[in-house]
């Protein structure tokens, strides 16, 4: 069964479809994902893509939002708008037998949505509530600092969820006019798959995007990271000391070496168990529950990144224990016996990754997000598997920036 | 109505060994090789609390024929990823792979049930890595805190008076003789149910399991759980002071256990009181008044008699005590008042959508089954959808009133200290 990409012309754009048909249960699902629409466009206003996708989640004028609630659970119909860093998204799922009627329901969403004071004063409270919450969650504390550092003085510096005065300070003409200038149809790019006729689904479809306007396909800014490492220290209430950490990732989405990333950092720190840093941070000397580092590689910006957490008076131990990780990594690369492991596991584990519907969908979505052609994720398994040792080492080696590291602590 | 569960296999083998094995018929190539023990907190004794979850971070160190953390080398080797998780009733672990790798996955499961060496010298550091997981997710954060404290309030003698990863005194003064004890009477070949979902047939499966488990010996009986709480005989109420920016309240009541037909009605509740942003717990104090950001209701269905939760956390400034009030209210309404006719509705459909969406994967699938397997009773399972289906409106408020009262209650609050 494979996934296609075909278009759908709605008032005269061409928006990308990329589809699967799959009748094995009766489930249907469809994702309208706007791109440059998500959290990287808040600008100076932190919070914002968020909170909009929040107000879209309150139903209808006319219905309310327990009344549209209400009228989507009698069908069992999952209608729901999220953000990412980089885009928005719309979904629709359900069983294939109402799935018609979640279309119904969009429609009406986009005719009128309850964006309304009373509303906006709600989801405020508790975006507001949630973020005072956070407060004892020192994991998000330490990687909010973390990311504020890598990224001073851009949209990536600030929490997606907003801060409590940035929050505060959100109006409903701000709301409306994200909206307004991100749901559009020069944006949109169409996922859909299950039990569904497809014929039938593209005039919906049709038909639910009309509402949209064109508008602008706008442009995704880019991001440097700090080049310059640095730290942080901030002192909590807490029993255990958070130790997270970022340096610059010199690749970019569609580098033709970012293969050979995924390899090398599988073997430092993002394998899980097995991986050189977990094995010399918990498995040897017990030191936390969990450690991992892996690279992060967005359109809009690239960055190395880890974390673990381990009990006060360890801090200084973990810490160096990173560092020389990290050190004799990028010195003396990997072995033979590594590189064959995680080729073994990454071509051997392909299954798993497309095991269902929504996965396969997800990753087509993302070679064409990313701009690659259909079928990449498997070319660049065939990559994997003539990689050499020398060209592996040779990738570790130039990519010395990964030990620029700054450091977000919390601790007591 | 036909269920939209699918059918699965079994086979015990001579040692006691259950084979379970659920085709799924969708040339994923994808399979889940899960072993489930029957044993969880709900075995420990006070003074060794935690030791079922102890027990399974050691089956990851080194055994006759695996070096400490080759298990998951092997199956990293295989393409395949591992994981194990130990509740209060039973502990689980699966690998995941392609479905050729079925052998290799019962290979290893078989070298820990029967080979798992246990050392001193593995078990120290490994201890130090369990008392960091429970600074992490109890003790340095509110919200497991507040769950810890709540069974230790509401249970007075039950195993079930802690949670699974232990008091953090135990945790620091185990000794390998407890390990080693635990391992040699409870993964017994007779204590656990082996289950295969996914993109294979059930012969193949049977045909390999009897390979690599016929052979392992049980060696001793397995004591049974005689804790029996006692009849709660008056309200319960605690204050727990911890560093949190918001006040958190939770109420508990005692529920039967998972084979009680009254579950399915507890759970129909649990549906209309918080599933989702039509439940009227959502629309009352998140949507009306704003009085929490996160709040949700649900029954437990373990081995033995369970609790009904509620647990909710308040918005910034607002008191546990007025949250517990409107919560006192939503329950008195349901012990009163019927629920209307489109609320059993909605949990009707709601079912029938949540069991088809947990087909999609074999992991799922797997979760599904072996919860109700290992607990010794798949029947609540497969009758699940059917009992829904007939639920009258009327059951739901006499089930209500017969659990959800005051002397039946454990109320813990937590805030910041002064």
């Amino acid at each position: 069964m494979a996934t296609t990409l075909d278009y759908l012309d709605v008032n005269g754009v061409k928006i990308p479809l990329i589809y699967e048909k799959d009748n094995r249960l009766p489930l249907a699902s469809a994702q309208i994902v706007f791109r440059n629409s998500g959290s990287i466009m808040d600008n100076n206003q932190s919070g914002l893509a968020k909170l909009s996708a929040k107000m879209m989640n309150e139903g209808t004028l006319k219905r309310g939002s327990t009344g549209f609630a209400s009228a989507l659970d009698a069908k069992a119909i999952h209608l729901s708008v999220s953000t990412g860093s980089e885009t928005l998204v719309m979904e629709v799922g359900a069983l294939s037998e109402h799935f018609s009627e979640g279309f119904g329901f969009l429609n009406e969403l986009l005719v009128e949505p309850n964006l309304s004071d009373e509303s906006l004063k709600k989801v405020k409270t508790q975006v507001l509530g949630s973020i005072k919450r956070k407060e004892n969650d020192f994991d998000y504390t330490a990687n909010v600092q973390l990311k504020a550092l890598l990224y001073e003085g851009t949209s990536l510096a600030n929490p997606s969820v907003g801060t409590e005065k940035s929050i505060s300070a959100l109006e409903l003409k701000d709301v409306k006019t994200f909206l307004k200038e991100h749901l559009v149809l020069n944006r949109a790019i169409i996922v859909l798959g299950g039990d569904i006729d497809l014929d039938k689904v593209k005039k919906e479809l049709t038909t639910t995007l009309s509402q949209l306007p064109k508008g602008e396909e706008g442009t995704l800014p880019t991001f440097e990271i700090r080049s310059k490492p640095t730290e942080i220290t901030l002192k909590r209430e807490t029993e255990q000391a958070y130790l997270y950490f970022g340096a610059p990732y010199n690749i970019k989405v569609g580098d033709t070496e970012e293969y050979k990333g995924r390899v090398a950092t599988f073997i430092l720190g993002a394998g899980g168990f097995g991986s050189r840093l977990m094995e010399e941070i918990r498995v040897k000397r017990g030191l936390a529950y969990s450690a991992y580092a892996r690279p992060n590689v967005a359109r809009s910006h690239s960055f190395f990144f880890g974390y673990l957490q381990t009990k006060l008076e360890s801090l200084d131990e973990a810490r160096t224990t990173t560092n020389e990780v990290m050190k004799t990594f990028v010195e003396k690369g990997v072995t033979q016996e590594e590189l064959d492991h995680a080729k073994k596991f990454l071509l051997g584990s392909e299954p798993l990754r497309v095991e269902t519907l929504s996965q396969r969908l997800s990753r087509t979505f993302m070679e064409y997000y990313k701009g690659e052609e259909l079928g990449s994720s498997k070319e660049d398994l065939a990559k994997i598997e003539s990689l050499t040792l020398a060209e592996v080492n040779a990738f570790i080696k130039e990519h010395k920036e990964i030990l620029d590291l700054t450091y977000s602590i919390v601790t007591k | 109505m036909a269920s939209s569960l699918p059918q699965y296999e079994t086979k015990t083998l001579d040692n006691g060994l259950q084979i379970v094995v659920i085709p799924m018929e969708n040339d994923s190539n994808v399979i889940s090789t899960d072993i489930f023990y029957k044993v969880g907190s709900r075995n420990e004794v006070m003074g060794k609390t935690g030791i079922a979850h102890m027990l399974e971070h050691m089956n990851f160190k080194s055994s006759k024929n695996l070096e400490a953390g080759q298990f998951d080398n092997e199956v990293k080797g295989m393409g395949g990823v591992s994981n194990a998780s130990t509740g209060f009733d039973f502990t689980h672990y699966f690998i995941k792979s392609s479905s050729g790798n079925l052998d290799k996955s019962l290979e290893l499961f078989s070298e820990l049930m029967q080979n798992l060496k246990l050392q001193d010298e593995e078990f120290q550091p490994e201890r130090n890595v369990v008392a960091e997981e429970r600074r992490w997710r109890t003790d340095n954060n509110p919200l497991g805190y507040l769950y810890f404290r709540m069974f230790n309030n509401a249970y007075i003698y039950h195993s079930y008076h802690w949670t699974p990863i232990g008091f953090m005194n135990d945790i620091q003064t185990w000794e390998i003789e407890d390990i080693k004890s635990f391992h040699e009477t409870y993964y017994q070949p007779k204590n656990a149910i082996l289950i295969v979902t996914g993109d294979i047939n059930a012969t193949t499966v049977f045909d390999s399991a009897s390979k690599y488990f016929k052979e392992i010996k049980n060696v001793k009986d397995i004591p049974d759980v005689k804790f029996i709480e006692p009849e709660q005989d008056g309200a319960k109420r605690v204050i727990v002071e911890k560093d949190s920016e918001v006040e958190m309240v939770a109420i508990n009541y005692h529920i039967p256990n998972f084979q009680s037909e009254d579950q399915v009605k507890l759970s129909a509740i649990s549906e209309i009181l918080s599933s989702g942003k039509s439940s009227r717990l959502y629309q009352k104090l998140v949507d009306e008044k704003q009085l929490v950001n996160q709040i949700y209701a649900y029954n437990m269905e373990n081995i033995d008699a369970g609790l009904y939760i509620f647990l909710a956390v308040c918005n910034p400034g607002v008191k546990a005590e007025t949250v517990e009030k409107e919560l006192l209210e939503e329950i008195e309404k349901i012990k009163t008042e019927l629920v209307k006719e489109e609320e059993l509705a909605k949990v009707k459909i709601g079912t029938k959508s949540d069991f088809i969406y947990s087909l999609e994967s074999s992991s799922s699938v797997a979760n599904l089954f072996g919860s109700y397997l290992i607990r010794g009773d798949v029947k609540p399972l497969m009758e699940y959808e059917d009992a829904i289906n007939k639920l009258e409106v009327k059951e739901l408020k006499e089930v209500a009133n017969k659990y959800f009262q005051t002397k039946n209650s454990t109320t813990v609050i937590l805030r910041k200290g002064k």
